[in-house]
């Protein structure tokens, strides 16, 4: 009777183990491009997480995976061959996109698909992507990247350049970096996390999460229907002005204020200001509170 | 009035037979030209002077269009050489056009020990009963606030769509599914403000 539970019990198990695995299927290659300067790289994808090196060469290297996850391995490989990816240099243009092509509607997939795309490119490149359900990393001195994305995580680590962004849907988040943003996010969450440069943006429906940093030279941040949090340390090095339209500013123990002003529709607070004679910092908000937090108090806020 | 005799079948059959006709005194004309054409290949043939026929030429007008020469081997080579470039050149353009669209992919499959995400985010089904809700008290908003509510749902129920299309290509997975939760989130706190604004 033992012997039979034991084989039952793994069977069972056996069963259990089976239904939980999941196949992965993966094609991919790699391929370089002499790079000289004033090329650039035009990047158009679709489900595709891109992830961006600078790397000290006067190449780039593209490394392109094309994976597909299923239960049913045979679905999983049927399905891997439906994305195509096209890639090669035209002129002075590296292009790349990778796109789902069905023969007929029914064809749909039943894998959980995607792309991945690493590039490593020289120092200062010119990158411009459009893509939408998927991520772009920046890693590096990359020099300008332009990107126009739907329902996509920006991430920059150790960035230095410039970064023309348009999200809809999205999320940024910058830590590290040193860089001039310009941000248009609709429906989108900032993040800015120690970074400096000049940082300009409009956010709307969205979040914004700031962290002061004194190497930032200019900040423009305007949020409408966003929630704003500021988090600043006990001394600024520059003057920065907060400003709510049609909401408040909750200024949690804030002690380097210089100047508030409450009115009926507007609330304003100076904080350290008079360190300063011109204010490059602003950060505005219409319709949603801000709140700010000095990073003495940040341990227990959380 | 003319005085007309009537022959008889037979009468006239011996007067055809009596009015016999011969033929003109010209075959001995015919026969002595013949005679001259078979004795003209006999005459002796005799080579012209060399130089005789440059001699015509150079005294020819020089408006006279010469004949062209045409030199078939050389035509031909030349043919030959263009129609090997241009084979040559549509290969090489071919091939790289090939090098652009096809790739030489690797492949690796693997097991991953965890089973794909299933729980597929449940949209709200009470939409339409608060939807309902606002309308039955639309009186309470103001043009302005009411315009801007659908503008804001039209825009969040787009985005659903839109992100339940891309789930139907791609397939669901945890990345996926956080971009329709934070979708919901946001059509929750538009459903929310309106209600609070009741």
């Amino acid at each position: 009777m033992k012997k039979y539970t034991i084989v039952i019990l793994f069977i069972l198990v056996a069963n259990v183990l089976y239904a939980q695995q999941t196949f992965r299927e993966t094609k991919y290659f790699s391929e370089e491009f002499t790079f000289k300067p004033g090329n650039k790289i035009k990047i158009n994808g679709e489900r595709t997480f891109v992830e961006i090196i600078s790397v000290k060469s006067n190449k780039v290297k593209a490394e392109v995976e094309v994976i597909s996850r299923s239960n049913d391995q045979a679905q999983a490989l049927i399905d891997l061959e439906k994305i195509k990816v096209r890639i090669g240099k035209k002129g002075k243009t590296i292009f790349y996109s990778n796109i789902l092509e069905l023969n007929n509607p029914q064809e749909k997939p039943k894998s959980s698909l995607k792309t991945v795309l690493k590039l490593y490119v020289p120092f200062y490149t010119e990158v411009e992507i459009v893509n939408s359900y998927g991520v772009l990393t920046l890693n590096g001195a990359i020099g300008k990247v332009k990107s126009n994305s739907r329902f996509c995580t920006t991430k920059c680590t150790d960035f230095i350049g410039e970064l023309e962004l348009e999200s809809e849907y999205g999320s940024i988040e910058c830590l590290n970096s040193n860089m001039n943003l310009k941000l248009f996010g609709k429906r989108s969450d900032l993040t800015l996390t120690n970074t400096g440069g000049e940082i300009e943006g409009l956010v709307s429906y969205g979040t914004i999460d700031f962290s002061y940093h004194p190497d930032i030279n200019f900040l423009n941040l305007r949020g409408e229907h966003s929630p704003v949090t500021i988090i600043v340390p006990e001394v600024l090095a520059d003057g920065m002005e907060v400003k709510c339209e049609n909401c408040s500013i909750n200024i949690d123990n804030c002690n380097n204020i210089s100047d508030e002003q409450i009115s009926n529709k507007e609330h304003l607070i100076l904080l350290d200001a008079l360190s300063k004679k011109k204010l490059e910092l602003k950060v505005n908000s219409i319709g949603e509170d801000i709140k700010i937090i000095t990073s003495n108090t940040l341990s227990n806020y959380k | 009035m003319k005085n007309e005799k009537k022959y008889s079948y037979e009468e006239i059959i011996e007067l055809l037979r009596n009015s016999t006709h011969s033929a003109p005194e010209i075959w001995s004309s015919i026969d002595a030209e013949l005679e001259l054409n078979d004795r003209l290949d006999e005459l002796p043939q005799y080579k012209a002077p060399e130089g005789l026929w440059d001699g015509i030429e150079s005294e020819l007008p020089e408006s006279t269009p010469s004949r062209p020469v045409i030199n078939t081997k050389g035509n031909n080579l030349k043919l030959l050489v263009i129609g090997f470039l241009i084979g040559a050149l549509s290969l090489v353009s071919v091939q790289y056009l090939m090098k652009d669209n096809t790739q030489e992919y690797q492949y690796k499959s693997e097991i991953e020990m965890a089973s794909l995400v299933s729980n597929k985010i449940e949209m709200d089904d009470k939409v339409n009963e608060v939807l309902n809700y606002i309308e039955e008290n639309s009186f309470l908003f103001d043009k302005e606030q009411l315009m801007e509510f659908n503008t804001q749902l039209e825009e969040i129920n787009r985005a659903l769509e839109q992100l339940i299309e891309m789930q139907e290509k791609y397939g669901h997975d945890a990345s996926s599914n956080k971009m329709m939760a934070k979708i919901e989130r946001d059509r929750a706190t538009l459903l929310k403000s309106m209600i609070a604004n009741t």
